[in-house]
């Protein structure tokens, strides 16, 4: 895909959003609550957890506008799309007050064989997080895949 | 970085696990989850919406599960040192399934100067079913420095 197609925004990681997701995922770790202990645990302020670059990957599509239900809608009904998972690359810690820019591009659709039978087609976006000092953070691999059978089959 | 609070490389053994028992998933977690995401896919809130696109309820983000698996490898071998960390979803998670993370440690080496590990994750409900499977590297402190 053309560089002229990538999504990009710019985010910045703040503190309060951080809590909130962290409490979200039921991590209790003080870390993401309190800097003083994320400081003592090495980190220059707050850092994000693991999968916080997720709060972006909802607004990037909507060029930064609050998220809204997406066009994709899982479920075991046939012919739907569903989360395959992800492959993601920590490359600098992300910490609150960064300025994250998020770079989204499409990669090559790809079919397999599913396991009970049908055709698999896997869509892979590629997802690069850049910090304020243009070092590049996280590369997160964000995969779709879609079923080919006829609605109503289980 | 300050005093590592996390396990260091020679405290690891290949064949070593830790897994971490969350409570029930709710759709009070789940709407949670939504609001602290942006995933505002309505199959995940809206039980009339999932059953009309063929489930019996709402059911979680797979992103809610890959969460608690981020806190089991962040708790183990500390959120500052993964390096990689890749999952696929294999089975849908409903209210009332009670999700166990899973990691054992595959291979310890050294690798672009740093000591590191390769573990194997798995996530199963209450059925020993896998919800997620995936696998995570991470660089750990050494106490030879």
């Amino acid at each position: 895909m053309a560089d002229d197609e990538a999504r990009i925004l710019t985010m910045t990681v703040e503190r309060g959003k951080i809590a909130e997701f962290a409490r979200a995922i039921g991590d209790n770790n003080p870390i993401y609550f309190d800097q003083t202990k994320a400081r003592a645990a090495g980190f220059a302020d707050i850092p994000a957890p693991p999968t916080f670059y997720e709060v972006w990957l909802r607004f990037i599509d909507f060029g930064g506008d609050r998220p809204r239900p997406q066009r994709t809608q899982g479920g075991p009904e046939g012919g739907s799309g569903f989360d395959g998972g992800r492959e993601i690359e920590y490359l600098k810690p992300l910490i609150a007050g960064d300025v994250v820019t998020m770079t989204k591009r499409d990669g090559s659709p790809y079919e397999r064989e599913g396991r009970r039978g049908g055709k698999l087609t896997f869509k892979v976006e590629k997802c690069e997080l850049t910090n304020q000092r243009g070092e590049k953070v996280m590369v997160v691999r964000n995969i779709t895949v879609s079923t080919s059978k006829v609605p109503g089959e289980r | 970085m300050g005093e590592p609070l996390y396990l260091y490389f020679e405290d690891v053994a290949e064949g070593a696990a830790h897994s971490l028992e969350m409570p029930p998933i709710t759709r009070t977690a789940i709407v949670r989850y939504a609001g602290a995401s942006g995933d505002f896919n309505p199959v995940h809130h809206d039980e009339l919406y999932a059953i009309r696109r063929g489930n019996d309820r709402v059911f979680a983000m797979g992103m809610l599960s890959a969460g608690y698996l981020s806190h089991l490898v962040g708790d183990w071998l500390g959120p500052g040192n993964l390096r990689n960390l890749s999952f696929q979803f294999r089975s849908q998670v409903w209210p009332g399934d009670v999700l166990t993370c899973k990691g054992v440690i595959k291979r310890k080496y050294e690798a672009s100067g740093e000591r590191r590990v390769d573990a194997d994750l798995r996530v199963e409900n209450q059925r020993g079913e896998a919800a997620i499977v995936g696998a995570v590297t991470a660089a750990l402190p050494t106490r030879a420095r």
